[in-house]
């Protein structure tokens, strides 16, 4: 049984992926401040690292990095929301199967409490 | 904390504190401009102890092998002895061949190296760290291709109370020496493959030398793809090469040139399209092709932000953006 993150494609699926949600969230007023920033190389490298946990890939991202990570940014469920949106969004661009995008939505579910910092 | 030894002296450093930025607060002279660890000015050497990745990988593997670290990218967390490298060490010796005014504040400057030609490589585009004998340091883009023209030529603005180029535009004249450090710097032209993707210029100001050296490369390695060229001005007297760029555009029916300026033109100055460089690019761009476009953009660091984040979400690839932004390495030039 392959993990998610080798049925979407591996890291070939973050590199397709990156720049069509990095498009998404930056071009959506209700979020794009979060992710604008002055060097988009590094934003660039957040989100496929970002990309790469919500497909279940390798990471390092713990409970507590992810909850340190957003606190200072004071976001409500509908800034959740919204990012998750254009996570699956970008997944059904690519004509990625809706199990598949289901699968990786639930893995960005389980980040929403830490995220929010609930 | 450590303490940094240099000049046969120890300084203290605080937490967290740059081996650059303590020497400095102790007034020490030390060469530096970008303080971000690209410009290489504050090369320095480590004399007991080895310096940290950090401070050496964007060295080249000859310079590390050397105990050579960038100050600015150091952090030391023990005690450190560091020196100035001497200068015929790791910096290369020209000569002013020629300065000429581009217009009211760029002047085009030649170089040619002192001694053996051969040790000097670069990709135009790429940027260096002039040095002259008052020991004082900024960073140019390099505008032409060394083997083809045998020289080095840049393009240096004029800046308020700019120390440099004060010194450059009143009292330089050719056959001053001067040491170059570098090149360094990753937006240049390559194309391996002989691919006809389609190149997108921008920049303002002496944003132009960059792109200048990386359109006549195209040129020179006979791109096929179309290649655009946006410069621009707050007047049309901030443009320069106008005439040239213009009549590059008649001889290579592949690459057109948009000189623009925030301000309407004044007469004589032939077709300058108003308004402010982004809206330009925009009027121009063509989405079909974004995708496959290679981006180039120099100049001011906002400019560039901006301009890079537009053109991104028009459609253009984010590894297909190369970026110059002129960071206080020429800021740093007015101070």
């Amino acid at each position: 049984m392959s993990s998610v993150f080798e049925k979407i494609g591996g890291a070939a699926a973050v590199d397709a992926a990156v720049d069509i949600f990095y498009r998404r969230v930056l071009g959506d007023d209700l979020i794009s401040h979060f992710f604008d920033s002055v060097d988009m190389d590094r934003q660039i490298g957040k989100q496929k690292a970002f990309l790469t946990m919500a497909f279940g890939g390798p990471n390092s991202y713990s409970g507590k990095d992810m909850r340190a990570a957003h606190k200072h940014m004071h976001l409500k469920e509908e800034h959740f929301n919204a990012v998750a949106g254009h996570l699956s969004g970008t997944l059904q661009e690519l004509n990625v199967p809706q199990e598949l995008i289901n699968e990786v939505m639930a893995i960005a579910a389980s980040t929403h409490d830490d995220v929010l910092n609930v | 904390m450590p303490d940094i030894r240099f000049n046969e002296a120890a300084y203290s450093a605080l937490a967290d504190e740059s081996v650059l930025d303590c020497l400095l607060r102790h007034e020490q002279s030390i060469p530096h401009a970008c303080k971000s660890g690209v410009c290489q000015a504050c090369l320095v050497k480590a004399v007991d102890n080895d310096a940290p990745e950090q401070a050496k990988k964007a060295l080249k593997p000859t310079l590390q092998a050397q105990g050579y670290a960038l100050a600015c990218q150091w952090v030391p967390d023990a005690d450190t002895n560091v020196s100035l490298p001497s200068l015929n060490e790791c910096s290369v010796a020209v000569r002013i061949r020629s300065i000429e005014p581009l217009n009211h504040r760029v002047v085009r400057v030649r170089l040619d190296v002192v001694d053996d030609n051969s040790m000097f490589e670069y990709f135009p585009g790429q940027y260096l760290t002039l040095s002259n004998a008052h020991g004082i340091s900024r960073s140019y883009s390099i505008a032409n291709n060394f083997a083809e023209d045998g020289c080095i030529e840049l393009h240096v603005q004029k800046m308020p109370q700019g120390q440099f180029t004060e010194w450059l535009f009143s009292a330089a004249k050719p056959g001053d020496v001067l040491h170059v450090r570098g090149p360094a710097g990753d937006c240049f032209y390559t194309n391996a493959e002989q691919e006809d993707f389609p190149i997108l210029l921008a920049g303002t100001g002496t944003g132009l030398a960059p792109l200048y050296g990386i359109l006549h490369e195209a040129l020179r390695q006979g791109h096929r793809g179309s290649i655009q060229l946006f410069h621009g001005g707050f007047t049309a007297r901030d443009l320069y090469c106008v005439n040239e760029l213009r009549e590059l555009s008649m001889q290579y029916p592949q690459f057109r040139y948009h000189p623009s300026s925030l301000h309407a033109a004044e007469e004589g100055h032939g077709a300058v399209e108003t308004g402010a460089l982004d809206e330009v690019i925009l009027r121009h761009l063509e989405p079909a092709t974004l995708a496959s476009t290679r981006v180039y953009l120099c100049g001011a660091p906002d400019l560039v932000h901006q301009l890079r984040k537009k053109i991104f979400l028009k459609g253009a690839k984010s590894s297909n953006i190369y970026c110059d932004p002129f960071i206080e390495r020429r800021v740093a030039a007015a101070a």
